[in-house]
């Protein structure tokens, strides 16, 4: 699937503002299912951008404005091109024993930790052995436990905010994309399975059947079965991660990878507007320019 | 020279002054007390009055105290921290600018003003205070002398030195202009009076708070003279405390700062100082008293307050700032903008 | 005053063998000692005492809202290294400091130490100050730590072991430096009879250092000294090195990041900054990438710093190492990345984390000092052997709570020196060893050390804000 993204986030101060520095995690990330083809990214009033991978290789661009300004504006276009991810063989086990060796490995040992916005203490625990009362097998085990999460929370927008801590939200049962995830990242971490964050977008024909998260930058999370590998689960729609989803950035929650972070002087009050659109770009066909 | 350093040397020393003048004038009015021979209430009320109204604090002073007596008014100048020109408050604050230049200055300079401080805010400042209120000025006008004279004997005649130099003269040139425009108020009522006896002794306080009396002596041979007192702490070319001798001295550290040469300048501070010395420089008794020596007085604290900005604009611009209450974290939430989401299917 | 009534009392004493003794390297100052009478001794140590204060050579201590200063008490009689044994010690710290600089270089690139199995992933991945940020970063000159205080200690047998190592800010070595100074004016023309080595090449060692890994080998690099504050336990340090070096000593609000490029704020206009000494820890350095909260930092430092505009020593990220459940495995390192025995040994450690010295810990507790991995400065720790039984059994409650946050140490009877207590009479107290090595073109160790003296009769802690005090330290050219 051919798909072209835009995301314009625009931030107003009451009172002019400088040293603004700021990290953006907006590129869509390169991997077996999934190449960025073009990628443009400019603000407003114009910057110079540098780049690093992080520590989870997603694409960091780094741009400070230092002179006074009352408006910054950060948009990035993409062009990606997604193909399904495969899925585990229907006649395959994941017998939870196995879980045992990803609690040394390398590669799984961080997505098993309490970390800043997701907690796999007591709380988590209990409503996850409500949910899998008798878990044996890791993958029927994390989609029990992403059909709860849809079903035990109400998908209420504005019902929360950016830094909205997973407990929270166990007592609240309501949120938003970030916060489904986080839970369901929480439940499986307090299980021995392995979760972690993905952020990115979500393409949908608009009208009835629409999903959610798809006007905005959305969120999901990936679970790690044993000797297979990472599968993504989207708790707020309640699905296997598909061919629509395109992979921004992952990390061990949130906090790892919000798509724009940043500091600035001036003022407190300030105002933000995000516009995220996904359309499909079939190659055969002349796109009208976006915007 | 770092910024954040010329303006700590800056306001280090300009409180100092300022502490130093805020003695003097206190000191002052409690001994012009002494000189009025059956002074009633009301009277005792009016020359207090006009004292907080020169240091532009009438309105804290009637929200701290119920009525300007000798006792609440030297209190309020000299003690009370949270008038911010109180003695206390500059000491507190030229100790706090020292604190942040501590490896700049020498030990000597840190110690003296810490004793200064340290003294003030002691019980025993208080009970001095009470008992003995000329001693207790003349110890605060006495260290703040000894500082200054450290400063010139110890500390290198570098940038720093300037700025120093920058802060203490326009802090005094302010105060002097302070002081005569509220004894002119005083004596504003009835142009005949002057030569009275009161006058005399009005007059003469001013000196005194300027410790001009004996250097006006040696050029005014006789008599206290309105007329040739503002001359003198106005316009006298080599007294230290008048305001001319003071705007020289401001021009010359500017210069110097910038490498600029005389009747040239590089930047909005030596232009308005230039202006202001060139206009000092060329009036005679006659123009200011033309003019009004209140708004003459006037328009020179509006342009010690322009150079004292365009300083601040030239070289400190960036201010030492609170930073704690001015980065913001910025970030950007996912899902924010969904307020017209459909409702999703199930 | 150092007369036979001083007691060994079965400790290894640093100037006396078992038998009373003067051991060699001590003889010229016992000499020199015997023929000052005890009003004189006194008189010199006051007059040290005196000059201290007066030059303002003090730490603050926390918790006290007027920031009270005050002096670290120094301890006339200094403590002698001979020769044989300084020579062990640098071997011994340079081998460590290039150990330590490739197991950092390697856990921020290629991690073959835990790919093969030497350190267990979990370990780095929850060390507190493994930065994540800089993973795949290259920095000047792969140096990561420039300055690096180890600290050293000596058991009942007078064996060298390493207790820790700081490689984020350590601090003290202007305390080395003025000691010297105060030594030399109480006891002038002594230095040179008693063939001491000098120590006052540690700032312009520190300088060279600094410009040694300045951004693209720029040729006259701008240094800064980077310090929190004036209200920072450490700025006088702060401030007397940046005099010694000639450099500017700065805040974070002195410093603005423009195009990626650090400038400092002066009267002439921003003036540009290659390398930053800074005595600022990671977190705070800049609150667009560290800790939101900081306020002295500058925001857009890292990013110049990952661009290679500016240079920061130490590097980001150190402190991994200071991680003294990471202490345990540096031996393993030296045997990994160089193939050696460590020259100088660790403590014998257990790790709370594994099951095994879990259960060992839990039940020794009474005979061992637990430390927190994280703390230091005498902070979050049980010495065992002194500890009263709830507070044993709260540190058994933490230890079992957070494993990962603790380790655990056979209490070792440290050695001990003649030290002056009550005016002149002088008693044995435990004492350990903080040399000061720095890392540029190449590793330099300066000939002597922060010796830090427990002062508390029996105390094992020589932490300053527990109670110590320090010691000139002599490194002899010869043996005796």
């Amino acid at each position: 699937m051919r798909l072209s993204v835009l995301h314009r986030t625009v931030y107003t101060y009451r009172q002019p503002v400088t040293d603004s520095v700021n990290e953006a995690r907006l590129r869509p990330l390169d991997h077996p299912f999934q190449d960025c083809l073009t990628f443009d990214l400019r603000t407003d009033p114009p910057s110079t951008f540098s780049a690093y991978p992080d520590f989870y290789r997603n694409t960091v661009h780094v741009f400070e404005v230092a002179t006074p300004h009352r408006a910054l504006t950060v948009e990035s276009r993409s062009l990606v091109e997604t193909r399904p991810p495969p899925l585990p063989p229907d006649n395959q086990d994941f017998p939870f024993e196995q879980l045992k060796k990803s609690a040394w490995d390398l590669a799984c040992y961080e997505f098993l930790q309490s970390t800043e916005l997701v907690s796999c203490g007591i709380a988590a625990w209990r409503l996850a052995v409500d949910l899998v009362p008798k878990p044996s097998d890791v993958q029927e085990a994390a989609f029990a436990l992403m059909r709860g999460t849809y079903r035990t929370f109400e998908y209420c927008p504005h019902s929360t905010q950016v830094h909205t801590h997973m407990d929270e939200v166990l007592r609240l049962r309501r949120g938003v994309c970030q916060d489904f995830a986080h839970v369901l990242i929480g439940l499986s971490r307090s299980l021995g399975i392995p979760a972690r964050y993905v952020s990115g977008y979500l393409f949908t024909q608009p009208g009835p059947g629409a999903l959610r998260g798809t006007e905005a930058s959305h969120a999901w999370c990936e679970v790690h079965l044993p000797g297979w590998g990472w599968l993504g689960l989207d708790p707020t729609n309640n699905q296997v991660v598909d061919e629509r989803y395109i992979r921004v950035a992952l990390g061990r929650d949130y906090h790892d990878v919000p798509p724009t972070r940043g500091t600035y002087r001036g003022p407190e009050s300030r105002e933000m507007k995000v516009e995220v659109e996904v359309r499909s770009a079939a190659p055969d066909r002349n796109q009208k320019p976006m915007g | 020279m770092l910024s954040r350093v010329a303006d700590s040397l800056f306001w280090l020393s300009r409180y100092i002054e300022r502490a130093e003048n805020t003695a003097r004038i206190v000191d002052v009015n409690l001994q012009m007390l002494l000189d009025f021979q059956r002074m009633d209430d009301e009277k005792i009320k009016d020359h207090w009055q006009s004292l907080i109204k020169s240091v532009d604090e009438e309105e804290l002073f009637d929200a701290l105290y119920k009525k300007p007596t000798s006792e609440s008014v030297t209190e309020f100048l000299t003690f009370q921290s949270e008038n911010p020109d109180s003695i206390v408050s500059s000491l507190s604050r030229a100790r706090e600018n020292a604190r942040m230049v501590r490896d700049q200055i020498s030990t000597e300079m840190w110690e003296e003003l810490n004793r200064m401080y340290l003294f003030v805010r002691s019980k025993q400042a208080r009970k001095q205070w009470k008992s003995d209120p000329y001693g207790f000025y003349k110890l605060i006008r006495d260290g703040s002398h000894l500082f200054q004279g450290l400063t010139d004997s110890v500390y290198p005649h570098d940038e720093g030195w300037e700025f120093i130099q920058l802060g203490r003269h326009i802090e005094r040139a302010d105060k002097t202009s302070r002081i005569l425009d509220v004894k002119y108020h005083i004596l504003l009522p009835s142009v005949r009076d002057v030569g009275g006896a009161v006058d005399v002794v009005q007059w003469s306080a001013i000196l005194r708070s300027c410790s001009a009396q004996e250097a006006y002596h040696h050029v005014y041979v006789n008599s206290v003279e309105p007329w040739k007192v503002a001359e003198f702490l106005i316009l006298s070319e080599d007294f230290p405390r008048s305001i001319r001798f003071c705007c020289q001295r401001v021009d010359a550290s500017l210069r110097r700062i910038s490498g600029t040469p005389e009747h040239e300048f590089s930047n909005e501070a030596e232009k308005c100082s230039g202006r202001l010395l060139s206009n000092l420089n060329y009036s005679s008794m006659d123009d200011i008293f033309a003019s009004g020596l209140h708004e003459y007085l006037d328009g020179i604290q509006r342009d010690l307050n322009r150079i004292g900005s365009a300083i601040f604009k030239t070289y400190f611009f960036y201010p030492a700032t609170d930073l704690e209450n001015e980065i913001r974290t910025q970030q950007h939430q996912q899902q924010q903008t969904r307020d017209h989401t459909s409702p999703a299917t199930s | 005053m150092l007369s036979g009534r001083y007691a060994t009392e079965g400790f290894f004493d640093e100037m006396f063998m078992a038998d009373g003794q003067v051991r060699p390297h001590y003889r010229r100052l016992m000499e020199r000692f015997s023929n000052l009478s005890a009003e004189e001794f006194l008189q010199k140590k006051q007059a040290v005492d005196a000059s201290f204060l007066r030059l303002g050579i003090t730490f603050t201590v926390y918790g006290d809202e007027e920031g009270t200063e005050r002096i670290f008490p120094f301890d006339l009689i200094p403590r002698i290294i001979p020769d044989k044994e300084w020579r062990l010690i640098d071997e011994g710290l340079t081998q460590r400091i290039i150990a330590l600089n490739m197991f950092l270089h390697d856990i921020y690139h290629d991690q073959r130490i835990i790919k093969e199995g030497v350190i267990p992933a979990p370990y780095i991945l929850s060390a507190k100050h493994f930065r994540r940020e800089f993973m795949g970063f290259n920095v000047p000159r792969d140096i990561y730590i420039h300055i690096c205080g180890t600290d050293l200690i000596r058991d009942d047998s007078g064996r060298y072991l390493v207790l820790e190592d700081n490689g984020r800010c350590p601090s003290g070595v202007s305390y080395v430096l003025e000691n010297r100074v105060a030594m030399k004016r109480a006891f002038p023309n002594f230095f040179e009879a008693a063939g001491v080595r000098p120590v006052d090449s540690y700032s312009s060692d520190l300088l060279q250092t600094l410009r040694h890994i300045a951004p693209g080998g720029k040729e006259d690099p701008t240094v800064v000294l980077l310090t929190p504050g004036v209200y920072n336990s450490a700025y006088f340090e702060h401030c007397f090195l940046a005099r010694q070096m000639g450099i500017e000593i700065v805040e974070g609000r002195d410093l603005v990041v423009r195009d990626a490029k650090v400038y400092m704020r002066t009267t002439r206009g921003l003036e540009p900054v290659d390398v930053i000494y800074r005595r600022l820890d990671d977190d705070f350095l800049d609150p667009s990438v560290f800790r939101r909260d900081s306020v002295l930092g500058v925001p857009g430092l890292i990013n110049a710093y990952r661009a290679g505009q500016v240079s920061l020593a130490n590097s980001i990220g150190t402190g991994v190492a200071d991680d003294k459940v990471i202490y345990y495995f540096v031996p393993k390192m030296i045997k990994f990345y160089l193939g050696q025995d460590p020259i100088i040994p660790n403590v014998d450690t257990y790790l709370a984390s594994e099951e095994k010295d879990l259960k060992y810990i839990l039940d020794h507790l009474p005979e061992l000092v637990v430390k927190a991995a994280n703390e230091s400065g005498g902070y979050g720790m049980l010495i065992g052997p002194k500890a009263s039984r709830s507070e044993i059994a709260d540190f058994r409650k933490k230890i079992v709570a957070e494993p990962r946050n603790f380790i655990a140490q056979p209490t070792i009877s440290l050695s001990r020196h003649p030290t002056l207590v009550d005016g002149v009479k002088a008693e044995g107290r435990h004492i350990d060893l903080r040399p000061f090595i720095l890392h540029g073109d190449k590793v330099r160790i300066m000939p002597g050390g922060l010796t830090r003296v427990a002062l508390r009769k029996g105390s094992l802690v020589v932490n300053s804000s527990q109670g110590g005090g320090s010691k000139d330290t002599w490194v002899l050219y010869g043996d005796e």
